[in-house]
């Protein structure tokens, strides 16, 4: 403990192991909201992790055999700095398979819980009853049901171009069959549900124009049923994601985003100026996860390039392992709002250094340090707007 | 005339020319020229006996083990069959004399039937205790019927052969067993070495007429034994329980069923018995659907939402031509949210009453939960009553139109030999569901049952074809249900009509006294 102080007080860099430490106590405190995924095998679970996350590794299976074998949790962007968190659960109905346990250990855990359902889907008492109880013991806690697999309602057709679920709930322009279907999911989980969402996420090889039909609607609304604490750092996301089109940037963002988010809690002390390693120990990660994304190796030339006209120090400490051998002294934050600001910042000017790189062209630091500058005035701004609420800091 | 007339008038016709056999037979020998004509006989009996063997198949082949047991026979019955068959084997180590006695034939197949009765009811200290003597009776008959039935199929001149012959083959003096023997042993021909044998050595081997007469006794016995095995299974089932006439009637079916399910044709035309295949499944599996693609009309209702609420009876006009009468019972699905108990209930009926259950399963969801519980309680219910065979199970995945890739339909799809991406995934969704639930069932069928947008494949080329190879199986099942429901009906309204007579009896007594005690000859 007073090696801590003694180091912190000193300017002693971290050593890997105690920024992990460190890490995870900031994830204990940083709201990082858990998704349950809850419904029937092959009822489109592992799908929508992987069209929110990207995770390759979230395997979807041919619909006839029940795919994901064992509850698994994706973190996204990665475990190590984790914006949101979906559980995988194993099918229900899988013969022989008693969720029982898996239902009570993730019930303790989950904010929300989306259950997905195909529309077409008659025989649900496996999903329904499970639901009801878990409702009844936390009845505020927010439920999406997503049904699924749409096409099944209209065999072999294309999705209808203009998206008709966006004004109505059930609408009128589709086939009656669909629609006696809807309704019926509808009374059957009244009450059990506060928002209900058709999608339909079949894989473009399987024909469809639209591989991701309503999958923004997916997206916003389980924006708005996030608690407001954990809204925070996925509206950013959703906000500064937006506008991307370029593949790398709208990879590198969610690492950004959830950097900044940690040092923010990180900073987010009375104290002021005791987590400034910890503050720049994230730093430094995010700045190697972001060559990683941008697949530019870092090494010590490349920090000293960016450092100089970002305008922070730079200690070189040959006597630490790893990483944090190179911890550049960008961000003097002294609250939430410089933490998170200097590293979103960071973040930014980093995206836009790597991705120059890659297309092969070396920026000066003149132009450097203007990027800089201006991402993180627009970092502070963005983060005064999204917590003037009287959110916390 | 009376027997014994023509019996002396035959002999005053016959003697004459007897005496000229006698006399021609002595002249013979006397002038030598009797080994000469002695090759008349095998010279005439060879050909007797190959046209015999041609005209007559079976006449060479009696089969000591009887008939194989029926396709309906359960798990219990065959391994009553086998101490039967133990039965038999002993007889060749049973000496000679003791099938002479009518005794040792009855102590044999008490003991049989004690054996038998202790398959079936393994606690019971007084087997026959609690069989009707209908049952006892019927046993009785039948296998004494069937005995006959065959000593006089085999055994020609059995009819003359009395109790005192039967007594002599086992005990009789040589000469007189060959005597005996000559007659039979033309046409008994069940073990033709023996006649060549017999006549090649100018009657002198005395080993080859006494294994031959071993044969002869032996085999009776066996038959006997094997018939009386028989019906004691018959009645250690339940199955004789509604009479003899009944059990025959449905037999013959049976018989004709077996004969049809092989390939051959129908002959007579029997009372065709009804076979019911349950179809059960989830809700909204396409059990209606199916249903109506079998009949080939949309008449049992079918819908995006669950529709089927209580059993409904089809009949499935298909089967008519197999000489069979199918009769489809439509479920309600399980696996709904809220199912009723009366649903419930329903669905366990028609598992209940089937002799093929169709198990229909939507083949593009994987949760197969619901069907596994469904597989175990039909498993349980059929163990709850071991009289009965348990009914073949066939799956039927459907929406196969919907698997991968989900943009394409256009049949025909040879999903054995797949050679399109379809057909691979039909393939792989059929060897899934075999691995999953294979042990429970007798085959799984991929079909689209799409009826209500005229999409439907695989019911006509695939299912029904699938369905016919149970036949017999089924038909098993259904003569042994009907058996069993005649059985407990019937004694049930019998006990009544006896109730109802004793019912008479005392009013008459009470309060017609003088009806009562006059007894009707004794008036007027
Ligand atoms: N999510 C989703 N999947 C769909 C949809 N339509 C079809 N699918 C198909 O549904 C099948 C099952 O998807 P999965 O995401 O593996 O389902 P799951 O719920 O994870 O299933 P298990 O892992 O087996 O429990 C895949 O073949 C998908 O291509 C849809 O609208 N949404
Ligand atoms: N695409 C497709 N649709 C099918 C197929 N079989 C049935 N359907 C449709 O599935 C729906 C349900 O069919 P039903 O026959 O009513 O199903 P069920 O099993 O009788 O349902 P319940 O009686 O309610 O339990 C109907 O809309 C059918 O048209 C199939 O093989 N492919
Ligand atoms: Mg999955
Ligand atoms: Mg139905």
């Amino acid at each position: 403990m007073w090696k801590r102080w003694r180091d912190r007080w000193t300017g002693q860099p971290m050593s890997d192991e105690e920024f992990r430490r460190e890490q995870r106590r900031i994830l204990d405190r940083a709201p990082v909201p858990l998704l349950w995924l809850l419904g029937k095998t092959g009822s489109g679970k592992t799908s929508i992790v992987r069209f929110l996350t990207g995770a390759d590794q979230a395997e979807i299976g041919n619909g006839f055999q029940p795919q994901t074998r064992t509850s698994q949790l994706y973190d996204f962007p990665d475990v190590e700095a984790p914006l949101v968190r979906f559980v995988d659960t194993r099918g229900l109905g899988e013969k022989d398979y008693d969720p029982a346990e898996d239902l009570q250990q993730f019930d303790q855990r989950a904010n929300v819980i989306v259950v997905t359902v195909r529309v077409m889907d008659q025989a649900l008492a496996e999903v329904i009853e499970p639901l009801r109880r878990i409702r009844h013991t936390r009845p505020d806690r927010p439920v999406l049901l997503v049904l699924t697999c749409l096409h099944e309602a209209y065999p072999q057709q294309q999705h209808p171009v203009e998206d008709p679920f966006r004004d109505q709930p059930i609408p009128e322009t589709v086939s009656e069959q669909l629609r006696r279907s809807l309704q019926r999911q509808h009374e059957r989980f009244e009450g059990l549900v506060d928002r209900i969402v058709p999608i339909d996420l079949t894989p473009p090889e399987e024909g469809f124009i639209d591989p991701e039909f309503g999958g923004d609607r997916l997206r916003e609304t389980l924006l708005e049923l996030l608690p407001v604490a954990y809204r925070q750092t996925l509206l950013a996301l959703e906000d500064s994601v937006r506008s991307l089109h370029q593949l790398h940037e709208r990879r590198a963002m969610p690492y950004v985003i959830s950097y900044s988010a940690m040092a923010a809690t990180a900073a987010a002390v009375p104290l002021p100026w005791v987590d400034i390693p910890v503050v720049t120990a994230l730093q430094a990660h995010l700045v190697y996860r972001l060559g990683k994304v941008y697949q530019q190796p870092i090494g010590a030339k490349t920090f000293l390039e960016m450092a100089a006209p970002i305008g922070g120090r730079l200690l070189v400490r040959q006597a630490v392992r790893g990483v944090l051998k190179f911890v550049p002294w960008v961000g003097m934050a002294a609250n939430a709002t410089l933490a998170y600001a200097y590293t979103f910042g960071l973040g930014k000017a980093c995206c836009w250094y790597f991705g120059r790189l890659r297309a092969g062209d070396a920026p000066t630091a003149d132009e450097l340090q203007e990027i800089w500058q201006s991402e993180l005035t627009r970092a502070a701004r963005y983060w005064k707007q999204q917590h003037k609420s009287g959110a916390p800091e | 005339m009376s027997l014994w007339r023509l019996y002396l008038i035959s002999i005053l016709v016959l003697a004459p020319i007897g005496a000229f056999v006698v006399a021609g037979a002595i002249a013979l020998w006397q002038t030598g020229h009797y080994f000469l004509l002695w090759w008349l006989i095998p010279i005439c009996w060879l050909p007797a006996w190959l046209l015999a063997r041609r005209w007559r198949k079976h006449f060479l082949a009696p089969e000591l083990t009887g008939d194989p047991p029926g396709e309906y026979w359960t798990d219990r019955d065959k391994q009553a069959w086998q101490l039967v068959q133990e039965a038999q084997e002993n007889a060749g180590a049973t000496a000679t004399e003791r099938f002479a006695d009518p005794q040792f034939h009855l102590q044999a197949a008490m003991d049989l039937g004690l054996r038998i009765a202790k398959v079936y009811r393994l606690k019971a200290k007084n087997p026959y205790g609690s069989r009707t003597v209908i049952e006892i009776l019927s046993v009785a008959q039948l296998a004494l019927e069937e005995s006959e039935q065959r000593i006089a199929d085999y055994v020609p001149g059995s009819y003359f052969l009395t109790l005192d012959q039967w007594r002599l083959l086992s005990k009789a003096p040589r000469w007189w067993q060959l005597a005996s023997n000559v007659g039979w042993a033309a046409s008994i021909a069940f073990n033709p070495l023996n006649v060549t044998r017999f006549v090649a050595s100018k009657l002198a081997l005395g080993s080859a007429t006494k294994q031959l007469q071993d044969n002869m006794l032996a085999w009776a016995y066996a038959v006997f034994i094997g018939r009386v095995g028989f019906y004691l299974i018959e009645m250690n089932s339940g199955r004789l329980r509604s009479g003899t006439q009944r059990y025959k009637r449905l037999m013959r079916q049976e018989s004709t069923s077996d004969r049809l399910a092989a390939g051959g044709e129908a002959t007579e035309s029997a009372e065709p018995c009804e076979v019911v295949v349950a179809v059960v499944g989830q809700v909204n599996a396409g059990k209606s659907s199916l249903i109506n693609a079998l009949i080939g009309q949309h008449t049992a209702e079918a819908d995006v939402l669950p529709a089927t609420r209580d059993v409904r009876r089809y009949r499935l006009h298909q089967a008519d031509q197999y000489d069979s009468q199918w009769t489809l019972l439509d479920t309600p699905g399980y696996g709904e949210d809220g199912a009723t108990s009366q649903q419930k209930r329903a669905i366990q009926a028609a598992l209940t009453e089937a002799d093929l259950v169709l198990l229909v399963m939507k083949v593009n969801t994987g949760a197969r939960q619901a069907d596994s519980l469904v597989l175990d309680e039909l498993n349980k219910l059929q163990q709850a009553r071991p009289d009965r065979k348990p009914a073949p199970v066939l799956g039927v995945l459907t929406h196969i139109d919907q698997l991968s890739p989900v943009m394409e339909w256009a049949p025909p799809y040879n999903w054995e030999m797949p050679t399109g991406r379809k057909e691979e995934q039909i393939l792989e969704a059929v060897q899934y569901h075999r691995q999953l639930l294979g042990p429970s069932l007798a085959g799984i069928v991929p079909v689209c049952s799409d009826v209500e947008n005229q999409r439907e494949f695989g019911v006509t080329q695939w299912l029904l074809p699938a369905m016919l190879q149970l036949l017999g199986e089924a038909r098993g099942c259904a003569v042994l249900r009907i058996l069993g429901q005649e059985g407990r009906k019937g004694q049930t309204r019998r006990a009544f009509g006896q109730l109802a007579q004793v019912g008479k009896a005392l009013l008459q007594t009470a309060f017609l006294p003088d009806q009562g005690r006059a007894p009707p000859h004794n008036r007027g």
